[in-house]
């Protein structure tokens, strides 16, 4: 997951798209900055704190990762768990191959 | 000095009998506590050694061989509990028990859907399935129910055991005395129905439990997030806006990023 995710960041980094975690992990910001450096995310992060932060309770998320694809008007293209559907989703709305 | 030793002895039946009366009751809820803790100190030193084969195999460059894997400890347990359930029948911790090998004595879902994609029908009443209905036979009005009804509706997707657990969390939802046991039993036939996309089947139970049981637990800690993914995540809807603070402390809005497409990602390291 991570590294695809790395992969696509790099590749799409002139283009209108931008890639937000929203991390539950429960460490110390000094932590995670650490771990974030060390698996090359570069791309924002919200930061939750934990995996019951109200946020994922209200988007319903039950699973994870859970995945959401918002198009250039922050409307919901796609939404699952699935890595692939999502970057094919993002392809499209750019207008790329994949 | 025989008055004496008289009294003594009367005075030592009398301190010592009542103990000894009540040292001769098992004390069924310590066997279980000590049970359970047995239990999880396995559990503990199962993982470690998972984690640890992992780390060595990253280590190496190696693969994992899953087939030499050591076995979680689970089914070990599995008739113990079993046992301390047969000999303490009618006691609450029976229902204990019960509920720790409804938890632990499945197959899991991967013996049942097995990556190959080749679906297995269970060839027996799994121990989970055998102690679902010895629940429902004596404990049925327990408060204890809610995780019970959860499980149940991870079952109800299954094969083999669908019917049963579906046909379980039907009666619970209909006729348990409480309240919090009735929603999540309904809770649990909703949440199916919702991500299958089954709105005939969905609408009259948010009906109902907006309608009796907005004031539980679970309709807090998921119908609410349902009945939120209906109205504002469904595909086409613009993604209601959040605020929050990244790594660095600094704040930004999802609604920064209008213009972009953008890939969301709830996620952890864990």
């Amino acid at each position: 997951m991570l590294p695809d995710e790395v992969k696509l960041v790099e590749r799409l980094k002139d283009q209108p798209f931008a890639l937000i975690g929203l991390n539950s992990d429960e460490e110390d910001r000094d932590v995670l900055k650490k771990k974030f450096a060390e698996n090359k995310i570069t791309w924002r992060n919200g930061i939750l704190g934990n995996p019951s932060h109200p946020l994922p309770a209200k988007w319903n998320v039950r699973g994870w990762p859970t995945l959401f694809v918002l198009d250039k008007d922050g409307k919901i293209q796609y939404k699952g768990h699935s890595g692939e559907e999502a970057e094919e989703k993002i392809f499209e709305l750019l207008k790329m191959k994949p | 000095m025989t008055p004496n030793w008289m009294g003594v002895l009367v005075l030592t039946l009398c301190v010592a009998l009542p103990v000894a009366a009540q040292d001769s009751r098992p004390d069924f809820a310590a066997e279980y506590q000590s049970l359970e803790s047995a239990f999880r100190k396995e559990s503990r030193d199962f993982q470690a050694s998972i984690q640890k084969l992992f780390k060595e195999a990253q280590a190496k460059g190696a693969q994992v061989d899953y087939e030499s894997l050591p076995k979680p400890p689970d089914a070990d347990f599995v008739p113990r509990f079993e046992a301390l359930a047969e000999r303490s029948k009618g006691t609450d911790t029976e229902l204990s028990c019960l509920l720790w090998v409804f938890q632990f004595g499945g197959e899991g879902v991967f013996a049942i859907l097995p990556p190959s994609g080749e679906v297995k029908q269970p060839q027996k009443q799994t121990a989970d399935m055998k102690a679902a209905a010895a629940i429902m036979e004596r404990h049925a009005s327990s408060p204890k129910l809610g995780d019970f009804a959860q499980g149940l509706m991870y079952r109800g997707g299954l094969p083999g055991n669908g019917d049963i657990a579906r046909e379980y969390l039907a009666k619970l939802a209909k006729d348990s005395p409480h309240k919090e046991v009735r929603a999540s039993a309904i809770t649990a036939q909703l949440l199916p129905a919702h991500e299958g996309g089954d709105k005939a089947k969905a609408e009259p139970l948010i009906a109902l439990l907006k309608k009796d049981y907005s004031e539980t637990k679970i309709y807090k800690e998921q119908v609410e997030g349902i009945l939120f993914e209906r109205e504002f995540l469904s595909i086409g809807k613009v993604a209601p806006d959040f605020e929050l603070s990244d790594i660095d402390g600094k704040s930004f809005k999802l609604s920064d990023y209008r213009g972009k497409v953008v890939y969301l990602d709830y996620w952890g390291f864990w």
